[in-house]
């Protein structure tokens, strides 16, 4: 039986999408059989990060209302073994299905993957409950801003109501901002929502590029985000990582000399 | 009107029984606004104090500190009275704050002591005319208020006998008084006192905590959460939401190990951290002086006043 992680945040546009798409490939290239369901009815936007807008016939909702079988629904990703994506309908709303056929659709899904990630809408209404319904642990994602780590709270609130696990993704950080004292640090965003933290994904340019390509920068791997993404990724799959904190002679001396990048 | 029926209802209690023990000069309650001594008006002043001092006996140390309201019914205090009982209450350590009539009406008279006029319209003529022409011995020594106009001798209407004492007994004057009187009700301490509750945190943004009793919180309190609390407040963590004190009485406090609070509420008055305040790293309580919201270190003890309120 696969586990079902929902991504979710609160507040909007702090990287769900990108976090999904990301971690799925990720987790399909670390040999896991992995499917993405974008729960965003209404406003889709995983096909687009995973570049297979092109390739959607059924939906999520067509699937839900029988229209179709799930399976037949999925959208296989040509790149990778292992990785599938089931679209949100794009004319539909988030009023469309309900927690209780999201929950059955998930646990269909859960047989025959080993992981389940599922986009998350922004809010806390419909589209978000109808998200977490089928959901065994929860990711949320949040930036080092005020706003984000607010609204994150209240989600953490309100999964914790729902007695699902939560761990904490910070995005978005910038090492260079943080030292200025422009920027909340790390600890700071884990002071409050008080979350054991998967992994901080730095600022990264090339994240941009790739999400407007269709292409997941874990697919490329070099960037900064993406070796942040596939550490993440391994995480959740159980595996022993290494901390971020270079722990070599130099790394110590480097460290010392305030030279090295290591998060604050 | 109701007070006329309770008035008559009294005259029936004073007429109908026949051997009742005698009224007592002095009783001690509980009241929704805390400790009475509801005292007969109609006994010397020396029998009141002695009565007051005896009741007080029974439990000499129960009461100190406490705040007391006198209670006269069929008033005024004899002349002189007022400072024997202000000796007492200084021997038991209590305090006076109120002298008044055990009203017919509802209202409470306060400043009536000796030598003042009494209530207006709600006591019958006769009554009226027998407290006026009870004690005026100068001799005694008084206790005088400034305020409090000479008493006006009126004279006795001959035509009417005084009304046969035959006291009621303690338990239908006590019922006599709680028709009269349905807003003042005897507290039945503690047992129906709620609980101080124990939460858990963090207490996450958007979720709102009511009691009725005390709180005290071991975590956070994020910024959007809101404790609400007719008691006390205590947070063994970081205060950034909103905490609401006091809720419905006079008195209240709010403390946390790191007060940083969105606001601060206590009973009916609110705070929040001006611009340029910078959160302590100490400790801090906050609590109501002089009518407003004051922050100061908490330094393992309450700041005086704020122990009796609790």
């Amino acid at each position: 039986m696969g586990r079902a992680i929902v991504i979710t945040s609160g507040k909007g546009g702090v990287g769900k999408t990108t976090v999904t798409a990301n971690l799925g490939t990720a987790l399909a290239q670390l040999g896991h059989s992995a499917v993405l369901v974008d729960a965003d009815i209404g406003l889709r936007n995983l096909d687009v990060v995973m570049g297979l807008e092109n390739r959607i016939v059924y939906h999520l909702v067509d699937a839900i209302r029988g229209k179709c079988s799930v399976q037949k629904a999925l959208i296989k990703d040509r790149r990778m073994e292992n990785l599938w994506m089931l679209p949100a309908s794009q004319t539909d709303d988030k009023d469309s299905v309900s927690p209780e056929e999201m929950k059955s659709l998930i646990w269909e899904l859960k047989h025959t993957h080993d992981f389940v990630l599922i986009d998350c809408p922004a809010g806390i209404e419909q589209g978000f409950k109808n998200a977490i319904a089928g959901a065994d642990e929860a990711i949320v994602v949040a930036t080092p801003e005020v706003s984000s780590i607010r609204d994150a709270d209240r989600v953490v609130g309100l999964l914790a109501a729902s007695d699902i696990p939560v761990r904490l993704i910070v995005n978005r950080i910038s090492q260079a901002l943080v030292k200025r004292g422009d920027m909340l640090s790390q600890s700071d965003v884990i002071e409050i929502l008080a979350l054991e933290l998967l992994g901080t994904i730095p600022l990264d340019d090339q994240i941009v590029a790739t999400t407007n390509k269709g292409i997941p920068a874990v697919l490329e791997g070099k960037s900064l985000a993406a070796k942040e993404l596939l550490r993440i990724a391994k995480r959740i799959s159980g595996l022993e990582v290494e901390d971020r904190v270079a722990s070599g002679f130099f790394a110590r001396i480097g460290r010392a000399l305030g030279l090295s990048a290591t998060p604050a | 009107m109701s007070s006329t029926n309770a008035l008559s209802e009294i005259d029936e209690c004073w007429n109908s029984s026949s051997d009742a023990p005698a009224r007592p000069v002095a009783l001690l309650r509980g009241s929704a606004r805390g400790l009475e001594i509801v005292v007969d008006g109609r006994a010397s002043g020396d029998a009141i104090a002695v009565a007051v001092s005896a009741k007080l006996g029974e439990a000499p140390t129960f009461f100190r500190g406490s705040d007391v309201r006198i209670r006269v019914d069929e008033g005024p205090l004899p002349l002189g009275c007022l400072a024997k009982l202000d000796t007492i209450a200084g021997q038991f350590e209590l305090r006076i704050v109120e002298v008044g009539a055990l009203s017919k009406d509802g209202v409470p008279h306060p400043n009536l002591a000796a030598g003042s006029a009494p209530a207006p319209a709600s006591k019958t003529d006769s009554d009226a005319v027998e407290q006026l022409a009870g004690e005026q011995d100068p001799a005694q020594g008084s206790l005088p208020l400034p305020d409090e106009p000479a008493p006006v001798p009126v004279p006795v209407a001959e035509s009417e006998p005084a009304p046969s004492v035959k006291a009621p007994s303690v338990d239908q004057l006590e019922l006599a008084l709680r028709a009269m009187e349905p807003e003042i009700e005897v507290v039945e301490t503690p047992a129906d006192e709620p609980e101080t509750r124990i939460v858990i945190g963090p207490i996450r943004s958007g979720v709102i905590f009511e009691h009725r009793g005390h709180v005290i919180v071991f975590g956070d309190v994020n910024p959007g959460a809101e404790i609400r609390a007719e008691g006390n407040i205590v947070v063994l963590g970081r205060l950034r939401g909103t905490a609401h004190a006091g809720i419905g009485r006079d008195a209240g406090f709010i403390l946390a190990l790191r007060l940083e609070p969105q606001q601060l509420r206590i009973c009916r008055l609110v705070a929040r951290a001006s611009e340029g305040d910078t959160p302590g790293s100490q400790p801090e309580i906050a609590h109501v002086t002089s009518g407003t919201i004051v922050v100061e270190r908490y330094l393992g003890r309450l700041p005086g006043s704020l122990a009796a309120s609790i």
